[in-house]
């Protein structure tokens, strides 16, 4: 049973805003990353909801004005539409809206109409009635990519949708037509946002311009001053007079336009982590989004944020479970977790990291640019070859690449296309191909018959009694390490890559992970004991034991706690 | 015109012997019957046949009770192929009662000789045939498609309708 889920942080793509969606009601956010949409509570970010029914990564999401639906629109123009009670999810339609990425979503104020814009071939978006999927109108007027859209959150019904172009094209409903183009911005527009009343509304874009216009007539009323010096990446009204802006000059400016003033104007260091590409005002407080995924918490009146949600955006690579969770992602980032929520250290590899180990006493990072680092971002220990996988038989740390394995400070033995590598006391199971050899001192002990299927994972039993083989088929051969003998071949449950296999300290029982998004317990008396069916999407990546609890880790850039 | 007499035997032929030239041993049917139907108060709820050791003949090789359903599945070599049948016993959603139906397991696993494949893939019909009221037809290359949960998909298949 999941007791507990460590969120990943919001997708992003270079010079693109991420939309970010607040609900008052529930006083939740809403975001993409991966294939799932993420809800989480503003005051407990551990707390959340996840929607895991998209087929292509999520790109745009936004609440309903009551906060009952929620449509989410993904890289290949899929809006699905789904209804929220609470921590209840229930999926009410899908609609393909364009044949490209969807940019941008909203809801019309009768929580009725949804439109979804963005990228296409055909059309640049689509307005839908959300329960049947009947056209209300026609997107059009724009040559290219459509990047934001805004609806009227009164009577009488009018849409806004912006694009690459420059142009804001104003449309009446509904059914929603074509009204007509308002040209201010000279470069693209990336987002726009209704007042709360309906009165006006706003656009951003890469020309750093802020410009009003009035929410009846689509009408150019004043343009405001902000002062950002990098494009605009994202707009949100805090209320009728206040508005808060994101740009890539990474800060976020609180706007007062009655008086054109900027009330607060919070900075980070700038660079491109920094980038601010999505901001939402969720009551008091402000949301904004950095480009490396943080989200930032900001309160008027202090400079520094009252809080940072960071979590990993692409898919863990590397799980270490001690006093703390710490876990790597392919893009370098190293986290550590302390009650659900993380704290990214030291980012000193700019590259896949895929070992969290202890080495001399001290954690160690290690990555693919052959360097092991302290936490801190010293360099402990630099290898010859750039690693698949690294461990550890407490002792010593063993690193193995594609062209043979190496005690890290220490001997390397050249092997042909190694793919993992397990020690214990001195002993280490290397899987090359279809066989696995073991080597004792650097050299040949002995070489277990070949399998079927190039082997992709060798574990240890904690004792060093078993060794767990597993392959690119799914099947787990548990074998004696001393006699050599085949112990049991009925861990055959996985259907792909076995990624990860964990021992219990008992030494009976191991989880296992495999690319088949399963996770199964199995006994070395029993066989499979416990099944975890669709536990992480593309695939489970790490598994780990939290004394009788299960940490699973996968390619969706979440962790999970199972309990059995 | 006459047709030639159909010899007495001749059904026989056909449902004792395969295309392997192996015949099924008197036992295995015996067993079968007894397993079949002993009714509530049977002794057996499995029967593993073997290949005699000569290759000619279908044997018993193990019957008895299993009290569970991996019991029964721990009793599969995992190194040599084997045919069973089990009495495989499951619930009904709702509490609409338990239902009781036979599976019959050709059981095979990858890591078996080719030799020992190759003869009981060709003798399998020798023993299948003359087994009446198999619901179901497992094959098996592995443990986890002898496995509870995907056996039971199998069996219940069409009854929770």
């Amino acid at each position: 049973m999941l007791t507990q889920t460590l969120v990943p942080a919001p997708a992003t793509l270079r010079s693109r805003r991420t939309q970010l969606a607040y609900d008052k009601a529930s006083n939740r956010i809403a975001y993409g990353s991966g294939k799932n949409v993420y809800i989480r509570s503003v005051e407990d970010p551990t707390k959340c909801v996840v929607y895991e029914k998209h087929i292509n990564p999520v790109t745009a999401v936004a609440f309903s004005p009551t906060g009952s639906y929620v449509v989410s629109g993904d890289q290949n123009g899929e809006a699905h539409v789904w209804g929220l009670n609470g921590d209840e999810i229930v999926h009410k339609t899908t609609v393909q809206a364009t044949n490209g990425r969807i940019n941008s979503v909203a809801w019309d104020f009768e929580t009725k109409r949804v439109f979804a814009v963005g990228n296409g071939t055909q059309r640049f978006g689509h307005a839908f009635m959300f329960d049947s999927g009947n056209s209300v109108g026609e997107i059009s007027g724009h040559p290219s990519e459509v990047y934001g859209v805004a609806l009227r959150p009164s009577r009488p019904p009018r849409a806004v949708t912006v694009g690459e172009d420059g142009a804001l094209v104003f449309y009446h409903g509904a059914p929603y037509k074509f009204e007509k183009t308002v040209k201010k911005h000279t470069g693209s527009i990336w987002d726009v946002a209704y007042s709360p009343s309906g009165e006006k509304f706003v656009s951003v874009g890469s020309d750093r311009q802020v410009i009003i216009y009035d929410g009846k007539t689509g009408d150019f009323e004043t343009l405001i001053d902000t002062k950002h010096s990098g494009s605009i990446f994202a707009v949100s009204w805090k209320d009728d007079n206040t508005i808060v802006t994101a740009s890539a000059d990474a800060t976020v400016k609180l706007t007062d336009i009655s008086t054109n003033k900027v009330l607060e104007s919070w900075d980070l260091p700038k660079e491109l982590a920094n980038f601010q590409v999505g901001v939402v005002a969720a009551g008091e407080k402000v949301i904004s989004l950095g480009f490396n995924g943080d989200l930032y918490y900001w309160k008027q009146g202090e400079t520094k944020p009252t809080r940072v949600l960071q979590g990993h955006q692409k898919g863990v690579s590397a799980l270490l479970v001690a006093d703390n969770i710490f876990s790597s992602s392919s893009d370098g980032n190293v986290l550590k977790w302390t009650d659900g929520l993380a704290k990214r250290l030291d980012e000193t590899h700019n590259c896949p990291v895929v070992g969290l180990l202890n080495y001399k006493d001290e954690l160690v990072s290690a990555g693919w640019d052959k360097t092991l680092a302290t936490l801190e971002g010293k360099t402990a220990a630099t290898l010859s070859a750039q690693p698949i996988a690294l461990t550890s038989d407490g002792s010593t740390v063993y690193s193995v690449s594609e062209s043979g394995f190496e005690v890290v400070g220490g001997d390397a033995v050249a092997i042909d296309r190694c793919a993992t590598l397990d020690a214990h006391d001195g002993l280490v199971a290397v899987g090359h191909e279809l066989t696995v050899s073991l080597y004792r001192d650097s050299k040949l002990e002995f070489d277990f018959p070949a399998g079927r299927m190039t082997i992709s994972c060798v574990k240890f039993s904690p004792n060093g009694e078993y060794l767990a083989v597993g392959d690119t088929s799914g099947k787990i051969v548990l074998y004696d390490a001393k006699s050599h003998q085949i112990v049991t071949s009925r861990w055959t449950f996985h259907s792909s890559k076995v990624t990860s296999i964990a021992w219990h300290k008992d030494g009976e029982r191991a989880v296992t992970g495999a690319l088949d998004n399963n996770l199964f317990v199995y006994s070395v008396k029993k066989g499979k004991t416990h099944k975890i069916e669709a536990a992480h999407r593309d695939g489970v990546t790490q598994v780990s034991w939290l004394n009788d609890d299960i940490v699973s880790a996968g390619n969706d850039g979440s962790i999970k706690i199972w309990t059995l | 015109m006459r047709l030639p007499a159909i010899p007495k035997d001749a059904t026989d032929i056909t449902t004792t012997m395969s295309k392997s030239g192996v015949t099924l041993h008197d036992d295995a049917l015996t067993a079968f019957n007894n397993f079949k139907l002993g009714g509530r108060k049977a002794e057996t709820n499995y029967v593993i046949y073997v290949l005699s050791d000569d290759k000619t003949q279908i044997v018993v090789e193990k019957k008895g009770l299993a009290s569970s359903y991996d019991e029964f599945v721990n009793e599969l070599p995992e190194n040599d192929c084997r045919y069973a049948v089990y009495d495989f016993e499951f619930e009904l959603p709702n509490n609409e009662g338990k239902r009781n139906k036979i599976v019959f397991y050709t059981w095979s696993p990858d890591s078996s000789p080719l030799r020992s494949k190759m003869i009981y893939a060709s003798s399998k019909d020798a023993l299948r045939r003359a087994l009446n009221g198999v619901a179901v037809d497992v094959q098996g290359t592995d443990f986890s498609e002898v496995d509870y949960d995907s056996v039971l998909e199998r069996v219940s298949r069409g009854a929770f309708r």
